[in-house]
């Protein structure tokens, strides 16, 4: 679905992205972690065709995503952070109406079901919603597109505890099985049971790019009483340590996401080192 | 013509959209020019003794679709080039061809036209409700009205030049335009002045002060071995100002929507 090959970016003088490469599939749910500034956003906008990248070759869908084609732009959809461009002064309904024929396989029961589990009113106008109502018409209508490539910019951001619940079992639910979705976020507690698998950007590199599956093969998240000698990193947490390890016993454990990301963040080279050379 | 260049079902669809999210805004802005000829028609009707005649409403319709076809791109287009709003647009699955002709649809097509039916169809129904008090029709009138080349490639001009730096600034753009408006009045004034100075102090004064030109009998592109140097000077200005630089408008607008990174 999306190949990236020694990809660099840079905004001004500065490199935001230097010799990225990944490959992504369909039918996953990708989580996109990185710090801040480390160009998840960047990288978004790259693979939907608003940047254009310095060096190297991003693929989306057989096609260059800057060309900006027809045939490309019908089949993904790019949800920002901010939803400036969504909060007008129609409805969610008339917004659906302006912009669904150019998805060729938008679903509106889709759209009325996805805006009712959010408990949205679609004729409401969007410029008198709150921003996390308004987030999730975008939300819905991204979703109702029923696209091939689905990027989310930080989705659950300005949505209220339900309605994180609620979004991600609407993407569990609703989302295509055939769809790439690419999901950038710094709250990966919202996420959790939804994105797998995980991919940790670094502006250097990409640091993994891994399923859940692989990541608990190699990594072991334990709850210790004390720090062991061997753990990669440690965090006090109630009744004791949570600590992130290299699995080399074949423990199964549960994959902490935020542990990883941080054990990721700390090691970067030994995490690298670890997935690259399994 | 390739797929993914035109395609007349997807152009059309384009132009539904742009005419449907804009609903609001041309209503609102045909309210407005309905509302001129009743305006007239109350003037006419009040005791001050002023009568607005067909003439001068025929006038004040020209002056209109000019002024609002040169910053129509303002006033449709604003926020196409907006890093977090206008990128609906550009994410739309159509080519930047269609968005682009439905740009230029939009601003040379459909402003005026749309102006002169409704200004016009208003004019009418008073004119035929109230005929001693609300003489003639502007719309039979604007057919007699002359309306000569040099004004329609001025406002071409002027409106492809709004165009193109509607989409090249992304803040503060009006401010920037008119800006820009300004100092290439100043450069165009300063070149003529420099340029007489010139030849009025290479002794050549009389042979200027004799020279007889008239831009309007003259081709566009004429310009002929025995010409003076000033008359070469003048006709080769009036095609880089009503042929060169509206071409590099358009050229110019549709690269900015080709090239735009948000």
């Amino acid at each position: 679905m999306i190949q990236i090959k020694d990809l660099s970016f840079k905004y001004g003088k500065k490199e935001v992205l230097n010799h990225i490469s990944m490959n992504l599939d369909a039918g996953k749910i990708y989580g996109l972690l990185g710090e801040n500034g480390a160009g998840k956003t960047t990288l978004l906008k790259i693979i939907a065709g608003l940047q254009k990248p310095y060096r190297g070759d991003c693929i989306v869908c057989n096609e260059i995503p800057f060309q900006r084609r027809p045939s490309f732009l019908s089949r993904i959809y790019y949800l920002p952070e901010e939803i400036d461009y969504i909060q007008n002064d129609y409805s969610a309904f008339h917004f659906a109406d302006l912009n669904a024929p150019f998805y060729p396989n938008f679903d509106w029961e889709k759209f009325k079901k996805v805006l009712e589990e959010f408990d949205l009113d679609g004729t409401k106008k969007l410029n008198k919603l709150s921003h996390g109502q308004a987030k999730k018409a975008a939300i819905s209508f991204a979703v109702a597109a029923n696209v091939e490539l689905l990027l989310l910019d930080e989705p659950s951001n300005g949505l209220d505890i339900p309605s994180k619940t609620i979004f991600r079992k609407i993407m569990a639910e609703y989302c295509l099985e055939s769809t790439c979705t690419l999901i950038s976020t710094h709250q990966v507690r919202d996420l959790e049971n939804l994105i797998d698998p995980i991919i940790i950007l670094d502006n250097r590199a990409v640091l993994l790019n891994e399923s859940l599956e692989r990541i608990s093969e190699k990594l072991c998240f334990t709850l210790e009483s004390a720090i062991p000698s061997d753990a990669l990193y440690a965090e006090p947490t109630l009744g004791g340590y949570l600590c992130v390890s290299r699995n080399n016993n074949e423990r199964e454990s549960r994959v902490n996401i935020e542990a990883l990301f941080n054990a990721t963040m700390q090691h970067k080279t030994s995490i690298y080192e670890l997935f690259k050379n399994a | 013509m390739n797929n993914n260049t035109f395609q007349v079902n997807r152009f059309w669809k384009l132009i539904v959209r742009n005419l449907k999210s804009l609903r609001k805004y041309w209503v609102q802005s045909l309210l407005i020019v309905a509302g001129f000829p009743l305006l007239f028609f109350m003037i006419n009707l009040s005791p001050i003794g002023m009568e607005i005649s067909l003439d001068s409403r025929t006038s004040f319709l020209f002056t209109m679709v000019t002024a609002l076809v040169i910053i129509s791109p303002f006033m449709l287009f604003f926020n196409y080039n907006h890093p977090k709003k206008g990128f609906t647009e550009v994410m739309l699955g159509a080519s930047v061809l269609e968005k682009y002709l439905v740009m230029q649809l939009a601003c040379l097509l459909f402003t005026p036209l749309v102006i002169v039916t409704v200004y016009g169809g208003m004019d009418s129904l008073l004119a035929l409700l109230f005929p001693a008090l609300y003489k003639g029709h502007v719309i039979q009138q604007i057919w007699q009205h002359s309306v000569d080349l040099k004004q329609i490639t001025t406002t071409l001009l002027l409106q492809q030049a709004i165009l193109f730096f509607n989409l090249l600034f992304v803040r503060r753009k009006v401010l920037k335009t008119v800006g820009v408006f300004i100092l290439a009045t100043i450069a165009m004034t300063t070149a003529v002045v420099v340029t007489i100075s010139l030849w009025e102090a290479s002794g050549s004064s009389a042979e200027f002060n004799n020279l007889h030109f008239d831009l309007n009998e003259r081709a566009l592109f004429a310009i002929y071995a025995n010409d003076h140097p000033i008359v070469v000077i003048l006709q080769v200005a009036r095609i880089i100002l009503q042929v060169i630089l509206p071409l590099a408008f358009l050229t110019g607008s549709y690269f900015i929507l080709k090239n735009k990174r948000y």
